[in-house]
């Protein structure tokens, strides 16, 4: 128990952590926030002129593609993470020699900076020098594999690089709650002569819902805030049909001078991002009153 | 990418655009290119490194210097020559430079606003010096130029480009031509193709190109460069003419057909280019030609310093200005005066500003950078190859502001509406639509 003296120290110690994070964090916030109901452009600018920047930002193509891009990416990067992760814990899980091995292998990329993974996939995707070239001279004259050069299938290669990425780290949260799970259940579901992958799925997975849902607010996050790894992979392109969000908002606060649009566009991350965690707090929040 | 000799990567770091459109994907001109991918690298370092340096203003930071982002070889020839003249004048040099124009204006905004700013930035003047203006960030150097004769040094047209609201606030130093066209010439005689004078002539040199298993027309994947390829489009169907009305936001042109005939026409472009092209950066398809993979590259004067290899301009190698309009697109390049405050700092401003403007000095900066000062005082016999040409031809040709030297949103209206069309996002109607929309 902390006496009152014990309290007072405390507590100046935490105050200026607490007074710079509010500033930096929530102060900033709040500003950009209100910057985007300003008609702020190469500099910041106090004149407020109300949902200017929202109706702009809204009749403006490009911010959807890079809107429905993040769900798209969002979609296939959780999903995919959370059953090649599921399933590489499982298969690590079953081997009897070599783990270590492996699970440094799967676990590896994560090691690597997205910059890095975007660079390397660029170049392993690229038409001319990559997969497709490869396939080509083996014998196979007709091979096609151009997807990012192609409008409608770029962001899919972000997939690609991201999950190659991400993987490794969802197993091994996979693998630490498989190995927790308590060795009676093996044993009773033996004696019921269960096949090991039924005891899998239908036993232990299911027991790893809070693993699940660490995952997906991991990933979730990452999804929201992806920005090097489109920038090294595609930077957007080919156009802007593989933009995203972040990288949105970087354009437009840094590069086009329109700070109150790359504003609005922030604040529409934020938004969407209290979407994804509000459903998470609620569960957190009913299950400890159940 | 397997295709880069070895060479493309001192290609990409010595050579280096003296303007470029908005970017090599930032507004920029003359920035240090290393490739696109080592500058989306070098982006994201100095994002880092200008997040922390706003959070930890280091001590003596408080000279007045210069931004500027003249990194490559020819370039830090380019500012030692300023520099010597501007300390015999009797300044004291200090610099800092950045790997491209967004990042020394982000950094300059920032000082300024913190009360440190330096005193004079490069970049591309128009659209930027706008911005700075109204922000209320430069300097009234009437004063100076008044007792410099600026006015008589330049033509009325780069005068105004250093003027805000009729006071002198930039110095125009250089003046960079951006419309130039490319070819290798072992390429063109392998296939049996003449230098075509039309735009005819180029459309069917491009499938005589394509017949003989070249890519006839070498282009990468930034926004930029695909809008730069449109430039010559519109002067090929327009002129300079059409070319200054869209870029100066005369909507009647949108009337005529002739802004759709130029979108079909880029379109028709599409099938000479090659696969590769997807995010290539502009030095890794400067490469193209000079390997002799492809025909004909539109780019800025900056890519001419990749031929070294091929010999003497004009052998087997070409650069040549729009061949189909007589008309030249121009970025004019300078340095901008911040709004600095004290008197020492304020004289050591006025010294640089006058050793800047100074013909001789201009002419000699030049010739070193490969591009056009902006004084009115230089000859055709002042410069050799391809700056030479562009001097003969601005005596007889239409000048045109290019894009980059517009208000950024030109810019933006173009490479936006261009890169969705090119890259078959939008149909031709769309594109139209969001062209005539932001311009």
């Amino acid at each position: 128990m902390l006496n009152s003296r014990n309290k007072v120290k405390a507590a100046l110690v935490l105050i200026p952590t607490v007074i710079v994070v509010f500033y930096f964090i929530w102060g900033f916030a709040v500003y950009t926030a209100f910057l985007s109901f300003t008609k702020s452009r190469f500099l910041p600018n106090h004149e407020v002129v109300g949902f200017d920047n929202y109706i702009l930002l809204f009749s403006n193509d490009r911010w959807w593609v890079a809107y429905s891009n993040m769900f798209i990416f969002g979609a296939l990067y959780i999903g995919g993470c959370i059953i090649l992760g599921a399933l590489l814990a499982v298969l690590l899980d079953r081997l009897t020699k070599g783990e270590t091995l492996f699970r440094t292998i799967f676990l590896y990329p994560m090691s690597l900076s997205l910059v890095v993974t975007g660079l390397a996939w660029q170049w392993i995707l690229n038409p001319t020098s990559g997969i497709q070239q490869i396939v080509r001279t083996a014998g196979l004259e007709d091979f096609n594999f151009n997807w990012v050069a192609s409008p409608d299938f770029a962001i899919y290669t972000i997939v690609f690089a991201a999950l190659w990425n991400g993987t490794g780290l969802i197993m091994i949260l996979f693998l630490a709650g498989i190995k927790s799970i308590d060795d009676e259940i093996w044993k009773a579901a033996r004696i019921d002569q269960v096949p090991v992958w039924r005891i899998y799925f239908n036993i232990i997975l299911p027991q790893l819902r809070t693993v699940l849902l660490t995952a997906v607010m991991l990933l979730g996050f990452q999804v929201v805030r992806s920005f090097d790894v489109v920038v090294a992979l595609t930077n957007g392109g080919p156009g802007y049909a593989s933009d995203v969000p972040a990288r949105y908002v970087f354009e437009y606060f840094f590069q086009r001078s329109k700070i109150g649009q790359g504003a609005a566009a922030a604040v529409m991350m934020v938004a969407t991002m209290i979407l994804i965690v509000l459903p998470y707090l609620y569960y957190e929040i009913r299950r400890k009153e159940v | 990418m397997a295709e880069r000799p070895e060479k493309g990567w001192s290609t990409a770091l010595t050579r280096c655009p003296i303007t470029s459109p908005e970017g090599c994907r930032t507004v920029n001109n003359s920035g240090n290119r290393m490739g696109d991918n080592m500058m989306k690298f070098k982006k994201i370092l100095t994002a880092t490194a200008m997040v922390l340096s706003m959070a930890m203003p280091l001590p003596g930071f408080a000279d007045t210097d210069v931004s500027h982002n003249w990194n490559a070889d020819n370039e830090a020839e380019t500012m030692r020559i300023f520099r010597e003249k501007y300390e015999s004048l009797g300044g004291v040099w200090k610099d800092t430079a950045f790997p491209d124009t967004q990042e020394s204006i982000t950094s300059a905004k920032t000082r300024f606003i913190g009360g440190n700013p330096p005193m004079a930035i490069q970049s591309a003047l128009g659209g930027t010096l706008q911005d700075f203006a109204e922000g209320g960030l430069l300097q009234n150097m009437d004063a100076v130029a008044k007792a410099n004769n600026w006015a008589a040094n330049v033509s009325e047209s780069i005068a105004a480009v250093g003027q805000y609201d009729g006071h002198w606030v930039a110095a125009p130093v250089f003046v960079d031509v951006i419309n130039w066209m490319y070819t290798n010439n072992e390429v063109l005689s392998a296939a049996g193709v003449e230098a075509p004078n039309t735009w005819a002539e180029f459309k069917a040199a491009l499938a005589k190109l394509k017949d003989a298993g070249y890519t006839g027309l070498a282009i990468g994947g930034s926004d930029w460069q695909e809008a730069i390829l449109f430039d010559h489009v519109i002067l090929g169907v327009g002129g300079a003419k059409l070319y200054d009305a869209m870029m100066t936001g005369d909507k009647s042109v949108f009337d005529n057909g002739q802004v759709r005939t130029a979108l079909e026409e880029i379109m028709s472009l599409a099938e000479y280019t090659d696969d590769g092209k997807a995010g290539r950066s502009w030095n890794d398809t400067n490469t193209l030609m000079v390997t002799g993979k492809a025909g004909f590259f539109f780019m800025g004067p900056w890519a001419a310093g990749g031929y070294g290899d091929l010999g003497d301009e004009g052998g087997n190698w070409s650069c040549r200005l729009t061949p189909w309009a007589s008309a030249l697109t121009v970025v004019p390049d300078g340095f901008q005066f911040i709004a600095v405050k004290s008197d020492a700092d304020k004289a050591a401003q006025a010294l640089f500003a006058a050793a800047v403007m100074d013909p001789a000095t201009q002419i000699a900066a030049a010739q070193a950078k490969g591009t056009l000062p902006a004084t009115n005082q230089a000859s055709a016999s002042d410069f050799s190859g391809c700056p030479a040409k562009a001097v003969a031809a601005m005596a007889e040709s239409t000048s045109v502001t290019h894009w980059n030297g517009h208000a950024s949103d030109v810019g933006s209206a173009i490479k936006d509406s261009i890169t969705a069309l090119w890259n078959g996002q939008m149909d031709i109607d769309a594109a139209l639509e969001k062209m005539r929309a932001g311009l």
